[in-house]
């Protein structure tokens, strides 16, 4: 009943929620907003790839741990940002970009942008969609066919 | 909170006109009347009309995607906002990073299936058939109906400045002569229509925004010269959130990242694609597409932010002047010509497609949900007729009230993303997966969104409700319809199972 998913997906948006609440409310928690809202975006991403990525209640192999590295990609990526100092303007640079910010950019944007199409396409036949199981589909559907016009 | 509305264009751009840039404008139009005539003799069936006869290859789905999820704002708004934000306005493109997959991956696979399974046609006919509710079908064609009025409008009024910027016919009759032209190939070959339009214009605005990425990087000596001379007067510019701080940057990249699996226009793409194993290399080429298509977002705004800084140009007197300024002085004539084309043709396959599911809606999910749907011989000729008269219906409508005052455009175009993200994202992309989820937690969701998006919306434009900086309606929104749709689903679990059709079942499980 995908209750693990179910339940990052919910914390995710009480995360979320709290990083709104806290601003909203002026609350003394305000300086934690933005951590909150880093990971509860995060959370609340990775849980839907997992809820999309299960099968019958079971979670594939290359499916869920690409999810769970994309979490890790860009709750890293943020959690970066958040805690390094801010870039002076002679600091270094990295692929023409201050440090902190391609750094950034390479867990939050590059990793997911490359390693999620990849990991998809390697695992289709396997994790997603085998033509036995559109076979399936379609005995079904046709099943489906003849019941409506016998009926 | 970053100023949305003035993200929206509503006010006229650089007038353009150059027999260049109107040549290439003209052979534009002209090609995109052609594709459409072409496509209107192969429109016979209501199927056709609507999902473009289930025939679609990959590589056309990929670019029709691309181009439907990309408008005007990528071309004008966007690189504008990163000209005055920074960094900030990254975070609208950052979740790119995720969805080009994450479509594919928890929406592509079962509505793909779901459609041939059933023969759905719309979004909404996925989530009547996986709660077995004309109601929920019925209440997110509502919601889907007012998120495409002003989001319509909204495009139309950026087609008509960027026709009039190029042509120099005054904004009336450019947004006449933007939509009549995308009226007459919608209208005729409908979505078949604009999928082969929407190939030919993602080709055009992936070609014109890698060449404007090159010639941006090369006006400031390269990305690393850019960034040195940013630096040395805002080095929070180019930091990792930008000027406005992590909590806008974050706060875009949630709405944007997930709001991304509730929009319709693209989500009801996916019906269209002839064979469903072709989704496996979708992602791919879905990434590489927009990857070219938004390197111009980033491109042009911080280089015309140097250029300002380095005295080479006067301050922008508005952002929006971003991409056209740049255009006409560091661009060659000819490219200029092709990317005034390609935001005309971001434009108007948004618009196609967002027409495409609003005569849908009215045609096709109201009569189902109301129990008006009609299953005599003849039907599906009459509902072909239906469709392209309320496409007619929809766009006139649209064109009316583009003319209205910008700032009443602007705010029915705001709502439109976030509509129906906070509709659709809890029903439809968590719904089609969570065989836990039920009929009342959709109905629950949906109406939660509809309403919060609709008061909160009109209390912000009458300046009764002002959110701290951070803090969006769309995100708000969001997150209380995500947490209504699982909180009643779990409240009402023991009615779960007996509300799922086999069949339905068999493609969540798959």
């Amino acid at each position: 009943m995908l209750r693990t998913p179910i339940t990052l997906l919910v914390a995710g948006l009480l995360a979320v929620a709290f990083a709104y609440a806290s601003v909203l409310l002026d609350l003394d928690a305000r300086s934690a907003a933005p951590w909150s809202l880093a990971l509860g975006a995060a959370a609340v991403l990775t849980a839907m790839l997992q809820i999309g990525a299960r099968r019958s209640g079971r979670m594939p192999r290359i499916l869920g741990v690409s999810a769970a590295l994309a979490f890790i990609a860009l709750a890293g990526g943020f959690a970066y940002g958040l805690a390094a100092p801010a870039p002076s303007p002679a600091g270094p640079l990295l692929l023409g970009l201050p440090r902190v910010t391609a750094i950034l950019l390479i867990l939050a944007g590059l990793i997911p942008l490359v390693g999620l199409p990849t990991a998809y396409a390697l695992a289709f036949d396997a994790e997603v969609l085998s033509d036995a199981d559109l076979a399936r589909v379609r005995e079904a559907a046709a099943a489906r066919a003849a019941k409506a016009e016998a009926e | 909170m970053i100023d949305l509305f003035g993200a929206l264009q509503t006010a006229a751009l650089p007038t353009v006109r150059q027999p260049v840039i109107v040549g290439v404008g003209i052979a534009y139009f002209l090609a995109c009347a052609a594709i459409g005539a072409w496509a209107a003799r192969r429109t016979r069936t209501s199927d056709d009309f609507f999902v473009a006869g289930r025939s679609v290859g990959l590589l056309p789905f990929a670019l029709a995607a691309m181009a439907a999820t990309l408008s005007g704002f990528a071309f004008i708004g966007g690189p504008g906002l990163v000209y005055a934000l920074g960094m900030t306005a990254v975070f609208i493109i950052l979740p790119a990073s995720i969805t080009n997959t994450a479509g594919a991956w928890i929406l592509g696979k079962r509505l793909r299936l779901l459609g041939e399974m059933r023969g759905l046609v719309t979004v909404s006919d996925a989530i009547g058939a996986r709660y077995r509710s004309p109601a929920a079908q019925g209440l997110s064609a509502v919601a889907i109906l007012v998120g495409i009025v002003g989001y319509v409008a909204t495009n139309v009024l950026a087609l008509g400045l960027v026709v009039d910027a190029i042509f120099g016919v005054g904004l009336t009759t450019g947004i006449w002569i933007g939509t009549g032209v995308t009226l007459a190939y919608s209208a005729s070959g409908g979505i078949l229509a604009g999928i082969y339009t929407d190939v030919f214009q993602g080709l055009l605005m992936a070609l014109a925004s890698s060449l404007v990425f090159a010639f941006a990087l090369d006006s400031g000596g390269g990305l690393s010269a850019i960034t040195r001379t940013l630096q040395a007067v805002d080095p929070a510019f180019l930091g990792p959130w930008g000027t406005r701080g992590a909590m806008v940057a974050l706060s875009l990249f949630f709405v944007f990242a997930v709001g991304s699996l509730g929009q319709p226009h693209i989500a009801h793409k996916y019906y269209m694609l002839k064979e469903a194993r072709r989704l496996r290399w979708y992602p791919v080429l879905m990434t590489v597409a927009m990857l070219l298509a938004q390197l111009l977002f980033v491109g042009v705004g911080i280089a015309m932010k140097a250029m300002v800084v380095r005295g080479e140009i006067q301050p922008l007197v508005r952002p929006d002047d971003a991409t056209p300024i740049f255009l006409l002085d560091h661009v060659p004539l000819f490219v200029s010509a092709l990317v005034f084309s390609g935001v005309a043709a971001a434009i108007m396959s948004t618009v196609n497609s967002l027409l495409s599911i609003g005569a849908a809606a009215i045609t096709h999910d109201l009569p189902r949900a109301f129990g008006g749907e009609r299953r005599a011989p003849g039907a599906d000729a009459a509902k072909l007729r239906r469709g392209r008269l309320w496409t007619v219906v929809l766009s006139v409508a649209a064109a009316i009230l583009a003319q209205q005052s910008g700032t009443l455009v602007a705010f029915l175009g705001i709502f439109g993303y976030g509509l129906f993200a906070c509709t659709l994202v809890p029903a439809l992309a968590i719904g089609l997966n969570w065989t836990g989820a039920t009929r009342e937690g959709a109905i629950a969701s949906i109406a939660t969104g509809l309403l919060l998006t609709i008061a909160m919306e009109t209390a912000a434009w009458l300046k009764l409700l002002s959110l701290p900086v951070g803090v969006t309606v769309s995100g708000l929104t969001l997150v209380s319809s995500m947490l209504v749709f699982v909180g009643v689903s779990l409240a009402t679990r023991a009615r779960a199972a007996a509300q799922l059709d086999d069949d339905v079942r068999l493609v969540m499980e798959l």
